[in-house]
């Protein structure tokens, strides 16, 4: 603690010494900038980018929704996505503060610390792969990183492209979907959104095609499954939690008599960030393609 | 429903012509038409999943037909399901309603629902492993609700009213709870939002089961209550006189009333105002004594939540609606047509105490509240916290650390003290004690606005949303204040009048939320009350109202001494009343606003401070408003200080600890009374 009061008292010194040193960055001439990201996404692109943040809210959340790439254990972290700690913020003085466009008018307190950068994190009508792309650009150079983002791009695209050929005309739809604990409702992903739209860069038909909100998922009861019997069904592993939905679904006569089930049309895939980018996109590519080209193309 | 009680009341009408009063049977013909209705719409429902397997109802399920295990575990689960809910909810609110004696008492009412939802999202946040989805947290919550509003009830004797207004405030503190998790994980709390829009869909039987016992149990318990239910009607004194205790049986009545319920919300989710409606139709169709009462209302609720159901479920291919959701935005209407029925005030009117010759000392009490304040703003400047502890900021370390301490430290204290003098207002308007700015809807007035605005409006800035806030607070005052003028201000009356209206918004917001829109949380910011995004400006223009309102104090003075002794004392004293409360009421609800945005609606700080005030002998309006202020703000200072530091590096909003601390303040006061 004492240390870093000193720290600030000299640093508070330079400044009004010269104005022109305020910005913080010259202080540390040499170092490489310090970046704090707001957002998970943009957390997942930095990392991506394999630029480690220097501080970040909700670090549990991360862990739990994105995963990978994974959050190295020095990252700070700075408390609720939409209120995080602004006089911790302060002491650690970072060079520059990424936040998603929608949250940038709840922070303008934050441009007191150090410069905002707003990303425009939310695809609108976009089709959600290709807008996760322009956006690791953007991300790459704000932190001086543009060749990083071209080796990233790449993968996805090959990664996709591998899956595209491997499950080529692959002849079910799939759902992909996420099981609430109590094995009665579940959230399907599709339209538009970073699932929905790896699905159809990998030829794949999406057996949901209802509506869903902006973030490309919806709340749908069971039965919904039971709606192309000629389905695949793709749900995500939260660990524990899907564990408690197996288990209730095994109970129940609905499960056991849907076609997918029956014939053991049912996939457990490792959970990927549904708002994610393209490192997500590229996860959740190899995942379908390992998982569902061995399965019966008939 | 409209057509329902139209026809609810007609009959009624014809009952009452016929030489004996009300029907024999009131409110069945309604009921066996509404279930027919259901019954009706399943027919539709299974006919969707293919006329041939009409035959199958009767035999075995064949397990390997989608459509046979369609029919036999979903179709017919529900059926019972929503059977069994409706018939437990209505026998919940008509059990509720004898031993409260209250039109508008159902388990909502006694804070079940609300420490259910509580508990789950807690669940969901802090154990998101715990395998046996909502049913026990929500079980468990409900039941601890059940266990404290009694226990606080207790000293009491279990007295009516100070059950709903203890329910109330349980309830106002555990949804200020559920909306800062919501807030704060918003991201993760999706399947609550599912749970809690009250889902009936079935896969198997197990829940339908449960129910179909807990009916039996209940209806068991129900049939040997029946007689001593009919002898709460006559009053306490008289139950004694005949050897009962009142609280005893009132007690064995909560209990079966609230377990069923709770065992609904457990399973199903919350379904709001289901057993509300069944009692008000039987109560429309001419139901009078207990064991018309018993009878009707179930089956009115079952036949209500059976059509509901079924008619969501015809419209599930084209929109998924849950139908605690329907239910909730029907019960919206209801709510207002029974506060007009609601009783007519009893002669219990407890005035603000007299405390004129308490006096004592005024002025050392104010010198000494000043300096509180005084120390709170210091300490509220200087204290913090990092990774490594707490920290004493000093030097030019203090100087730069200002610019971020005092517009969030400031807005706290200015809304502290205008929900103090609000609180004050709103006690001398109404000549009681338990009225304040929380307690009477004026803040779920706010509320109620704010919803359709963030949805339908283009985003606003912080000026526009408390100018409309304002607004929100003041109509729902006006609305307050004549469905209670009515009866002369009575306390009980107000009081009911803010238990609807509380309910009324929470559930139109828990409706508004299963939609997930994102905009949803900055609501859920305003609503909960944070001071994390306050500019100075806002903090200045925070503090220009209480300094105006304060200004204007001395001006009212006259007006505050005589409105509590009651409208004709008030004008034979020279006063223009209505002029008076008018303006009162203009000022209360432009304080509440302000404030509201700053720290949220639930603050409990506007009936607390008056009432420190007062015990600290600060007899004159003019000084109990005062020290009301004073020590208003100084509380909400020292909120917002320890929402920033406790939690750290999670900066909860002052809101909420305050809402916590109120409500610690509230059941001391209750304890004491």
């Amino acid at each position: 603690m004492a240390d870093g009061a000193i720290g600030r008292r000299a640093l508070l010194a330079a400044a009004l010494a010269s104005p022109l040193l305020l910005a913080g960055a010259p202080a540390r001439a040499g170092a490489a900038p310090r970046f704090v990201s707001m957002d998970l996404l943009i957390t997942e692109l930095m990392l991506t980018l394999g630029v480690v943040p220097l501080a970040t809210p909700n670090v549990a959340l991360y862990r739990r929704l994105v995963a990978d790439p994974v959050l190295p254990a020095e990252v700070k972290d700075l408390g609720p996505l939409a209120e995080p700690n602004l006089e911790y913020l302060r002491t650690l003085a970072p060079d520059r503060i990424v936040v998603a466009d929608w949250q940038a008018a709840g922070l303008e307190n934050l441009a007191r610390i150090a410069p905002l950068a707003p990303v425009p994190v939310l695809a609108g009508g976009k089709p959600a792969v290709a807008h996760g792309e322009e956006l690791l650009r953007v991300v790459a150079a704000l932190v001086a990183a543009p060749s990083r983002a071209d080796a990233a791009i790449e993968a996805c695209e090959a990664a996709l492209a591998t899956g595209r050929s491997a499950l080529g005309g692959y002849p079910r739809p799939v759902y992909v979907c996420r099981f609430n604990r109590d094995g009665r409702n579940l959230a399907l992903f599709g339209g538009n959104g970073m699932i929905g739209d790896t699905l159809a860069r990998l030829g794949l038909a999406n057996a949901y095609a209802g509506r869903v909100n902006a973030f490309g998922v919806t709340n749908a009861p069971l039965m919904r499954l039971a709606e192309r019997p000629e389905a695949v069904i793709v749900h995500f592993d939260r660990g524990p939690e899907t564990d408690a939905a197996l288990a209730r679904l095994a109970q129940s006569p609905v499960w056991q008599a849907l076609p997918a089930v029956r014939a053991g049309r049912v996939v457990r895939t490792p959970v990927v960030y549904p708002n994610g980018g393209p490192r997500s996109a590229t996860r959740l590519a190899l995942a379908l393609t390992s998982s569902l080209a061995p399965l019966d193309h008939g | 429903m409209a057509d329902g009680a139209m026809a609810g009341r007609a009959s009624a009408a014809t009952g009452a012509g016929v030489a004996r009063a009300a029907p024999r049977r009131p409110g069945l013909p309604l009921a066996l038409l509404l279930l027919a209705a259901g019954a009706a719409l399943f027919a539709v429902n299974l006919s969707r999943i293919g006329v041939e397997h009409w035959p199958s109802i009767w035999h075995e399920p064949d397990l390997d037909d989608l459509a046979t295990v369609r029919i036999h575990y979903t179709l017919l689960p529900r059926l019972v399901a929503a059977l069994c809910a409706g018939l437990l909810l209505g026998l919940s609110a008509v059990l509720l309603r004898q031993a409260l004696n209250n039109p508008l008492a159902e388990a909502g009412t006694l804070g079940v629902f609300a420490a259910a939802r509580a508990s789950s999202a807690a669940t969901l946040v802090w154990l998101p492993g715990f395998a046996a989805g909502f049913f026990l947290p929500a079980l468990a919550g409900a039941g601890l609700a059940i266990g404290i509003t009694l226990l606080l009830s207790a000293r009491a004797g279990l007295a009516p009213l100070r059950l709903v207004l203890n329910g109330l405030v349980l309830s106002l503190c555990l949804d200020a709870f559920t909306s800062l998790v919501i807030l704060v994980h918003f991201e993760e709390i999706g399947e609550l939002l599912v749970w809690q829009a009250g889902s009936l869909t079935q896969d198997n039987w197990a829940g339908a089961r449960l129910l179909a016992l807990a009916v039996l149990a209940a209806g068991a318990g129900a049939l040997l209550l029946r007689r001593p239910l009919a002898l709460l009607e006559l009053g306490d004194e008289a139950m004694r006189a005949l050897g009962l205790s009142p609280a005893l049986l009132r007690l064995a009545v909560i209990a079966l009333a609230l377990l069923p319920a709770a065992l609904v919300c457990a399973e199903l989710g919350i379904l709001g105002f289901v057993g509300l409606a069944g009692a008000a139709l039987a109560d429309l169709s001419g139901a009078r004594r207990p064991g018309q009462y018993l009878l009707a209302a179930p089956l009115l609720s079952a036949g209500l939540l059976l059509v509901t159901d079924q008619t969501t479920l015809l419209l599930s291919g084209a929109i998924d609606i849950p139908a605690g959701t329907v239910t909730a935005l029907l019960g919206a209407p209801l709510l207002v047509v029974l506060l007009g029925r609601l009783p007519r005030a009893t002669a219990s009117r407890t005035a603000l105490p007299p405390t004129a010759h308490r006096r004592r000392h005024g002025g050392r009490v104010l010198v000494l509240a000043a300096v509180a304040l005084a120390l709170a703003t210091l300490l509220g400047l200087s204290v913090g916290r990092l990774p490594e502890g707490f920290t004493l900021a000093t030097g030019a370390d203090w100087w730069e650390l200002l610019p971020w301490r005092w517009p969030r430290l400031a807005a706290a204290g200015a809304a502290g003290g205008m929900l103090a003098v609000a609180g004050c207002l709103m006690q001398r308007l109404t000549g009681n004690p338990l009225a304040s700015p929380e307690l009477t809807g004026v803040s779920s007035g706010a509320a109620l606005i704010m919803i359709p605005a963030v949805l339908l409006l283009p985003p606003m800035g912080r000026n526009e949303a408390m100018l409309l806030a304002g607004l929100g607070a003041l109509a729902m005052m006006a609305l307050c204040l004549r469905l209670a003028g009515r009866s002369g201000l009575a306390p009980e009356r107000l009081l009911l009048t803010g238990v609807a209206v509380s309910a009324l918004a929470g559930s139109v917001l828990s409706v508004a939320m299963v939609f997930g829109d994102p905009r949803l949380a900055r609501l859920l910011g305003w609503l909960s009350g944070s001071t994390y995004a306050v500019r100075p400006a806002d903090a200045l223009l925070a503090l220009a109202m209480l300094a105006l309102a304060a200004a204007a104090l001395p001006l009212l003075h006259r007006w505050l001494m005589l409105l509590p002794l009651g409208a004709a004392t008030a004008g034979a004293a020279g006063l223009g009343v209505g002029r008076a409360r008018f303006v009162l009421v203009v000022l209360t609800a432009a304080l509440t606003a302000g404030a509201t945005l700053i720290v949220g609606p639930v603050s409990f700080i506007g009936l607390l401070a008056p009432h420190l005030a007062r015990r600290a002998g600060l007899a004159t309006p003019l000084a109990e408003t005062l020290g009301a202020l004073l020590g208003g703000a100084t509380l909400m200072m020292l909120a917002d200080l320890l929402a920033r530091t406790l939690a750290f590096p999670w900066d909860a909003p002052a809101g909420l600890v305050v809402t916590v601390l109120g409500a610690l303040g509230y059941g001391l006061m209750m304890g004491r009374r």
